[in-house]
């Protein structure tokens, strides 16, 4: 089957066609009830779509990779090793093995009460969110006036502070190529969906510019191995042969239903050197607008931390390289 | 009848107690006797079969003609059944029969309860039929909280017109049922009040602990066949295989020669996994309806509303002592639900462990809309001894005290403080102790103890039968079930002993009720229970063995010996081998039986203590160290070393791994573990694996086990308990690790980041 044949074969199936990776969350989400398709389209036997290889000036990986074949792909560690640490420390070996970047990226949120049929919740296009006034320790810190899930993709934050672009094939072979940051969907933009892709749309491919970006990846999880972040932090930063930052992200993950940029941080690190000062203030910035709910104050904390922690594995990048 | 002297105590420490009027048939394994296989590290006589996938656990079940059922259950905690309507869903593509568990005007009280069970040619049709199923429910307020339901204003689980559960006469108040204050183990001592005012230095301290549930990795299930006679057999994940055939048997009136259950391998049961269950039943009635066999296993969403779980607990703990360490005041008051169940108690630990002049404690059952609690692996001391070990702990802080030391000058059990020595050396306690709590950026380290305490459970009556063939073969049956401990290697290496051969010469044949009744695996029993009635099957055997031969060998049958996989005589002159031996028997086999009859004197007959506490109480200590992230709140587990005893130690090999067990279970209670109530709704929101974290693997950390061994000459091998002991003080330690790390006690389970930080930030601590 090719991009087009299964394109083909998920319009003819509305409505009620879904397309498949390894349907690690989709498996969820039928058991949960959540979605009922009449139709699965499997996406994992397109010639090419596993594909993961360097071009001149960008790094192509097909949207049907595993987040295995991510970890231990040599042109990921070397290009984005933020990128392959995020892939190789998501979920489970066996996870890994199956779950795909476009599965990753696509997966729903895992709040407990838009996994429960029995909460007709903002997300499911109901009328409240449950867990504004009950468990949301793990919730969002930003944009919680709504629909308060986090996203639960780890290779989004990452993509995002390497200024990654996805491609998009939609229906009769029409292309588009978006900023892996316009993807994601805030809760406040819409609460139902996650991710911006229209009916009848696939994601084909992810490229990431060869850039020379030091970039680091730090999680912070209550178990450690196969749990889902409180808090995970992306970095991508250019530096000068003196080392002082020309341009920079700093994205945060499982703070908001989209990765969520750090632009305080951001704007602090720029033209400037990473002192422990800079850390520090960085760090401490990091949070900014944060409007935590009653019981998950302390992701603020962990957020600070957090972004310490990644700054200072960049710049132990940043004095190995000068 | 005659005077014998038994070497008793633990070892190293042993002394001589005289046994008047002991039979002089028994043999018993004291601390002079020497064994080969008792004792010997013996790798699982079923290692093989588990790693390789061989062994049949009750969901890889499947008969011909096999029916699969499901269960509809409420999904409100609580409601009033209004109408229930399956007439449709009988009607569904390959669905045989429906038996109903539920009734029109019932009222269910918590989230799962059961309404009825369908059984289908498929799963996948049994599925689509319960969801044809139409309940109309009135739903009723409901309280999820165990301290929202004692406020006055609550919902009461229980109305005037339902009977509350629980046989005594307890006062109820709302949902709040109690105190119980003692009864004859507990019973209240001295003047508390008085002694609290009057002591030197006292803490008054509050402690909180979530529900855990029981997250066995193979889920409830049975699948059921009628038999020709009328009666039943049954495969099912069980930890007593009798309570299966008593209860089938009482609810179908039928004999218990008539109800046959199997169960040859248990995926986890903890406590949860006693009697038929309301699975087993229902699979029974559909099997009549149909006549056919049906498997009913449960989802893991069901596992945790009603597979059963520990009872969350709020403790007030008052301590009072003198200048020197010495208790002088202990009162503790227990509040914690069992769901819409009873024995939420976890006083006990408060009073076997220290010794205090003026105690007292109440324990409150408080009812809400959940499902009930089991027996849950030492029931009511994970959660007690969290809380008053941290109270010692915060006591000896404010003593100006090293923590053991203040243990050991309330503990006097000889056991406990041998254990004390060991623990602390390999731990490094007295360095680290003084060294920590050490900061590296923002990991902070700490290491703190607790102690464990459990007791000498036995099921008497149980029985085993040995069988000795022409061939050579020996073959143990017994209608027991190896919960996980591995009794089946054990039974092996006891009569491995009695015949001098090895262990892995030994067929063992266990998990059929046709066998002789086995014990239940639940109080850390089955070895003490089991291995004495083994023991005697075998030295039966053996002397009718020895009486079928002694005359090919020309030797009196006394005078034969069994060494070594040789017949001796009595001047250790070889005769022959075993296998040759057997040979001259006539008989095709020659069986012996043995049954587990009451306890023998043992150290009991020592009279003084501190030796007598040997004959009840198990003992146990851990020492956790920790790093705690104090800018996360992750606390990680580095080090346990965990110093047990279980009478005399089987097999060391099985025994350390049954102790990592629990403390690897313990590490979850700990940091992880909470099951989580909607309050608006009721309903649970972690049913899964995925959000209810259970530790893996990554998270045990380096575990160092050392065993006591105790010669209590209580039964004929000596063995105790050991499941239940060994995850008793693990969260308790950790919790004491995480306080010396950073002065601040967690006083909630579990330990999770946002309790912490939060704790943190209320005492100051984050506020650099």
């Amino acid at each position: 089957m090719s991009w087009d044949e299964a394109l083909a074969a998920l319009a003819d199936g509305e409505p009620g066609a879904i397309a498949k990776g390894a349907g690690i969350d989709l498996w969820d989400l039928l058991k949960e009830e959540i979605v009922k398709p009449d139709l699965m389209v499997s996406l994992l036997n397109i010639p090419g779509a596993k594909d993961i290889a360097k071009s001149d000036n960008t790094l192509v990986i097909g949207s049907m990779a595993t987040l295995q074949m991510i970890a231990d792909h040599t042109d990921v560690i070397q290009v984005a090793p933020s990128l392959a640490q995020a892939a190789g420390s998501a979920a489970s070996p066996a996870i890994r093995n199956a779950a795909t970047l476009a599965g990753n990226l696509c997966q729903r949120p895992r709040c407990g009460y838009f996994r429960s049929l029995l909460h007709p919740c903002l997300r499911k296009g109901g009328g409240r969110c449950f867990a504004q006034d009950g468990h949301h320790q793990n919730h969002a810190i930003f944009d919680t006036e709504g629909c308060i899930a986090t996203s639960a993709s780890s290779l989004g934050p990452v993509l995002v502070a390497l200024e990654a672009m996805v491609s998009v094939r939609g229906p009769g072979g029409a292309s588009r190529t978006l900023p892996v940051e316009k993807l994601f969907l805030m809760a406040s933009q819409n609460p139902t969906r996650e991710v911006d892709l229209r009916t009848g749309e696939l994601l084909e491919r992810v490229s990431i510019p060869l850039a020379g970006t030091i970039n680091a990846y730090h999680k912070v999880r209550a178990r450690d191995g196969f749990d889902w972040p409180m808090v995970e932090v992306a970095v991508g930063v250019r530096i000068d042969s003196r080392g002082i930052i020309t341009s920079g992200r700093v994205v945060l993950g499982a703070v908001a239903m989209v990765p969520w940029r750090a632009f305080e941080t951001e704007k602090l690190l720029l033209n400037t050197k990473l002192t422990n000062d800079v850390i520090r203030k960085g760090a401490d910035v990091a949070a900014a607008g944060a409007r935590p709910l009653r019981d998950n104050r302390h992701k603020v904390d962990i957020v600070r931390s957090a972004v310490r922690e990644t700054l200072e594995k960049v710049r132990r990048i940043v004095d190995g390289a000068l | 009848m005659t005077e014998r002297t038994l070497e008793l105590g633990p070892a190293g420490h042993t002394v001589k107690v005289g046994w008047k009027d002991a039979p002089l048939d028994v043999e018993v394994w004291d601390g002079q006797v020497v064994l080969h296989q008792v004792g010997k590290p013996t790798r699982r006589i079923d290692a093989h079969h588990k790693v390789s996938g061989m062994s049949r656990y009750t969901t890889d079940i499947r008969l011909p003609g096999m029916l699969y059922g499901t269960i509809v259950r409420s999904p409100h905690p609580s409601a009033e059944i209004r109408e229930i309507d399956d007439a449709g869903a009988l009607t569904m593509p390959g669905v045989r029969g429906i038996h109903r568990l539920a009734s029109k005007g019932d009222i269910v009280r918590f989230e799962g309860q059961e309404i009825l069970a369908i059984a289908a040619d498929s799963l996948h049709q049994a599925q689509d039929a319960a969801r044809a199923v139409k309940v109309t429910y009135a739903v009723l307020p409901h309280v999820a909280e165990l301290e929202q339901a004692m406020r006055d204003d609550s919902p009461v689980v229980y109305g005037k017109t339902s009977g509350v559960p629980g046989k005594n006469s307890l006062p109820v108040q709302g949902n709040v049922r109690g105190p119980a204050t003692g009864g004859r183990r507990f019973a209240p001592t001295g003047d508390v009040s008085q002694a609290i005012v009057d002591a030197k230095v006292r803490v008054d301290l509050t402690f909180r602990t979530a529900v855990q549930t029981h997250s066995c990795l193979e889920p409830h299930g049975s699948v059921v066949r009628v038999t020709e006679d009328g009666g039943f057999e049954i495969w099912t994940s069980t930890q007593s295989i009798a309570s299966v055939v008593s209860d089938v048997a009482r609810e179908f009136s039928l004999q218990k020669s008539q109800v046959r259950v199997h169960c040859d391998y248990i995926g986890g049961g903890f406590g949860s996994k006693f009697g038929a269950g309301i699975y087993t039943m229902a699979a029974a009635h559909l099997a009549r309806i149909t006549k056919r066999p049906v498997r009913i296993v449960l989802d893991r969403r069901a596992e945790h509303l009603v597979g059963g779980n520990r009872p969350s607990s709020l403790q007030k703990v008052k301590l009072g002592a003198s200048e020197d360490g010495t208790l002088t005041a202990l009162e503790v008051r227990v509040w914690g639900s069992a769901g819409v169940g009873t024995g939420a108690g976890a006083a006990s630990p408060y009073f076997t462990i220290y010794q205090c002049a003026n105690r007292r404690s109440f324990e409150y059952d408080v009812f809400t809309n959940a499902g009930p609690a089991a027996a849950f692996r030492a029931p009511g001391h994970p959660q007690g001894v969290f809380a008053l070990e941290g109270a010692m702990d915060q006591l000896s802080q404010k003593l100006g005290m090293d923590p053991i030391e203040v243990r050991l000058r309330n503990d006097p059990h000889p056991t406990r403080r041998l254990q004390w020595d060991i623990a602390r050396k390999h731990a490094d306690w007295d360095r680290l102790r003084k060294m920590w709590p050490a900061r590296v950026g923002d990991i902070v380290r700490g290491i703190g103890a607790a102690s464990s305490v459990w007791y000498n459970v036995v099921e008497l009556g149980v029985g085993a039968t040995v069988e000795v063939y022409r061939d050579g073969g020996v073959v143990v049956l017994s209608a027991v079930q190896d919960i996980g401990g591995g009794i089946r290697t054990v039974l092996a290496q006891v009569v491995a002993e009695v015949f001098g051969l090895q262990a892995e010469q030994i067929s063992v044949k266990i998990g059929d009720s046709v066998w002789p009744i086995g014990p239940g695996s639940g109080g850390s029993k089955t070895t003490a229970s089991l291995t004495p009635a083994v023991h005697q099957a075998a030295i039966v055997a053996r002397k009718k063995l020895a009486a079928a031969v002694a005359h090919s060998l020309s030797v009196p049958a006394e005078d034969l010996r069994f060494h070594e996989g040789r017949v001796v005589d009595k001047a250790g002159e070889i005769l022959t081998d075993f296998r040759s031996a057997a040979a001259k028997m006539r008989a095709e086999k020659i069986v012996g039986h043995g049954e587990r009859t009451d306890d023998m004197p043992g150290i009991s007959a020592a009279k003084e203590e501190p030796l007598r506490a040997l004959a009840t109480t198990i003992g146990g200590v851990q020492i956790a160290q920790v790093a705690v992230n104090i800018g996360t709140g992750v606390v990680t587990v580095e080090k346990i070393v965990a110093v047990h005893d279980c009478g005399r130690v089987m097999n060391p090999l099985q025994a350390a791994s049954q102790v990592r067990g629990g403390v690897i279970q313990g590490i979850g209670y700990a940091l992880f573990e909470e099951r989580l109530l909607d309050k608006t709704t009721g309903r649970m929101l972690n049913p899964n694996l995925e959000s209810y974290k259970i530790p893996t693997i990554a998270n045990a950390p380096e575990i160092d086990v050392h065993f006591v061994d105790v010669y209590s000459g209580l039964n004929s091998t000596g063995a105790m308990g050991l499941g239940e002991p060994a995850t008793v003080p693990t969260a308790a330690a950790i919790a004491n690790a995480v306080f010396h790390a950073t002065g601040i006690h967690p006083a909630e389970l579990p330990m999770t980041p946002e309790r912490l930080l939060k704790t943190w930030r209320d005492g100051g601590l984050l506020s650099e």
